[in-house]
């Protein structure tokens, strides 16, 4: 049932922009079954890479219709740093499109945060906050680890969202909709290694692979808080092996302080354990690297924070990258002014690592075609890399990373130590 | 055994050659619009061309930037004939909604009970019938 005020935001009362997006937000609420709209309070937009005239066209129709947002909105990573593209040697054919797309954003009123992290740049919506945020890790973490509710919205849905200021009353936005239901039980054996940085996107993936679409993953026997920082590893990871859009970890995340309350007080519709051997033949599965030679090193994904920073800088402090080897940091120009500002950044860079903001490896032209096989951190860098750049890929902790950026070799075998 | 489906689109298809699997696919990350082809490594249709077939898959995974990938395809004239899940995939269904309202391209697609889903697995070819109905007339054996 529409309201009064919807009736007439689809007969155009304020303009163009907010009837075609409210035309396009009914007809998803007619084939997902959704009878009335729900209001939100913000928005984080990803359909902001250029992947192509598609986009282009979308974002120049929408300016066309004096498109603005109604809520406060982040815009996601986008494809080029937007200050810096000229002098790093993308391609103008690209770096040109890409700028136009995020110039029609900014001028409805998106903010320039060129962010996939935007939770770790203080667009924090509170518990139970209704809200429309596009880019899967986002999705999962804005759900999972702040317990606001979205759905899972593909890009251009969400602009259009943030345009008319509501969306179709269903998936989980509604309460019914985000009890768990798949619950995995961590072994000992696998909990004995949840210290391991590798740890949390290994499980994450595991997650993601094991939980069937729509369906909401419980995770039960988490020894202590995993910190914002690995919670961020775990989701991306869980949304790029999976579809995961919410998932509860007992007694870290907000909406399952135990089991029982993550449950809904209902029997769980299946129950399963994780092993150690899972997270190994995860592990096993992204690394489609091989011999030991390592060409890149990328770090970042979802973007680098100041934490992170910290991290890396303690463990190239005195030390060079091999020639040749190329690293890259990908993060934010906020997180990137903060490390600068903390003194992480010099250190960092000073190694031979090319920090780059707003943007990431798997949407921007940034590693070289010599580039054979990259090493990474990132559980979800890992999953997409070799189907969007054609290269080999091995995981390995920060450490690991920073070793084979120094050496251009991985370090010998040596899971979980 | 033909498939009466759960939801369709207004439109439909002609007969087409089917492309099944029983795992999701990401299309950004998995589908290259340019060449139309599954680039996903780790997808056991990794290397299938989807131009002109129809893709039945359970239902979507990964990025939500699927949409714009399937809306980049349908301009460039490489995008499946048509979409099967066994429950709505609601990133590819928001390409299939913006190509329609603002770019008047149209991307038949059906629903299909999750019971019914590993039945198609046996059809080379099928039909998108907009009155409601998956027709699989023709089996891989026959075909």
């Amino acid at each position: 049932m529409l309201t009064g005020e919807e009736e007439a935001l689809l007969g155009g009362a304020q303009g163009p922009a907010v009837q075609l997006a409210m035309r396009i937000l009914l007809r998803m609420a007619q084939w997902q079954g959704a009878d009335a709209f729900i209001p939100i309070t913000s928005a984080h937009v990803d359909g902001c890479l250029y992947e192509g005239q598609g986009v282009v066209r979308f974002v120049d129709r929408l300016r066309e219709l004096e498109a603005r947002v109604a809520v406060p909105t982040t815009l996601n990573a986008i494809s080029v740093e937007l200050a810096r593209w000229r002098a790093q040697g993308v391609p103008v054919a690209f770096g040109e499109p890409a700028a136009h797309i995020v110039d029609a954003y900014l001028a409805m009123g998106v903010r320039p945060s060129f962010s996939c992290a935007p939770y770790q740049l203080g667009h924090t919506p509170g518990l139970g906050e209704q809200v429309a945020w596009g880019e899967s890790n986002a999705i999962a973490y804005v759900n999972s680890v702040l317990g606001a509710r979205t759905d899972r919205y593909g890009d251009f849905l969400d602009i259009l969202a943030a345009v008319a200021g509501r969306v179709p009353a269903q998936g989980l936005h509604l309460d019914a909709n985000r009890r768990g239901q798949i619950v995995f039980t961590l072994t000992d054996r696998a909990a004995a290694l949840s210290r391991h940085e590798l740890f949390y996107p290994l499980l994450g993936y595991a997650v993601g692979l094991r939980t069937p679409p729509g369906r909401v993953p419980v995770v039960l026997g988490l020894p202590d808080h995993p910190g914002p920082d690995r919670l961020k590893a775990f989701f991306a990871a869980a949304a790029s092996g999976g579809s995961v859009a919410l998932a509860h970890l007992v007694g870290i995340t907000p909406e399952a302080p135990d089991l029982s309350t993550a449950l809904h007080h209902r029997p769980p519709d299946s129950l399963s354990a994780i092993d150690r051997d899972d997270l190994d033949a995860v592990r096993a599965r992204l690394c489609t690297a091989r011999g030991d030679g390592v060409d890149a090193v990328v770090l970042g994904s979802p973007h680098f924070s100041v934490q992170e920073f910290e991290q890396l800088a303690r463990l190239v402090s005195g030390r060079r990258r091999r020639d040749g080897l190329d690293l890259v940091v990908t993060t934010s120009q906020f997180m990137r002014q903060a490390a600068a500002d903390q003194g992480w950044l010099d250190p960092v860079e000073r190694f031979g690592a090319r920090v780059i903001a707003d943007t990431c490896v798997l949407v921007s032209p940034l590693l070289h075609a010599s580039v054979g096989t990259v090493m990474t951190n990132s559980g979800k860098y890992a999953h997409y890399i070799p189907g969007r750049l054609g290269k080999a890929v091995v995981m390995g902790s920060l450490e690991e990373c920073v070793e084979a950026a120094v050496t251009g070799r991985m370090p010998k075998e040596a899971p979980w130590t | 055994m033909d498939l009466k489906a759960a939801l369709m689109s207004d439109r439909g298809t002609g007969w087409r050659p089917l492309v099944w699997t029983d795992q999701p696919l990401s299309f950004w990350g998995g589908f290259d619009p340019v060449s139309g082809r599954v680039v996903d490594v780790h997808h056991p249709l990794s290397g299938r061309t989807l131009t002109g077939a129809i893709l039945a898959m359970p239902a979507g995974r990964g990025s939500s930037t699927g949409s714009v990938v399937l809306l980049e395809a349908l301009l460039l004239g490489t995008a499946p004939a048509g979409l099967i899940w066994s429950q709505l995939d609601a990133v590819l269904a928001v390409g299939v909604l913006v190509a329609d309202e603002m770019f008047e391209r149209t991307l038949p697609w059906a629903v299909v009970d999750p019971q019914d889903f590993p039945v198609l697995a046996r059809c080379a070819e099928i039909a998108l019938d907009p009155t409601g109905w998956v027709r699989t007339g023709r089996s891989a054996e026959e075909a």
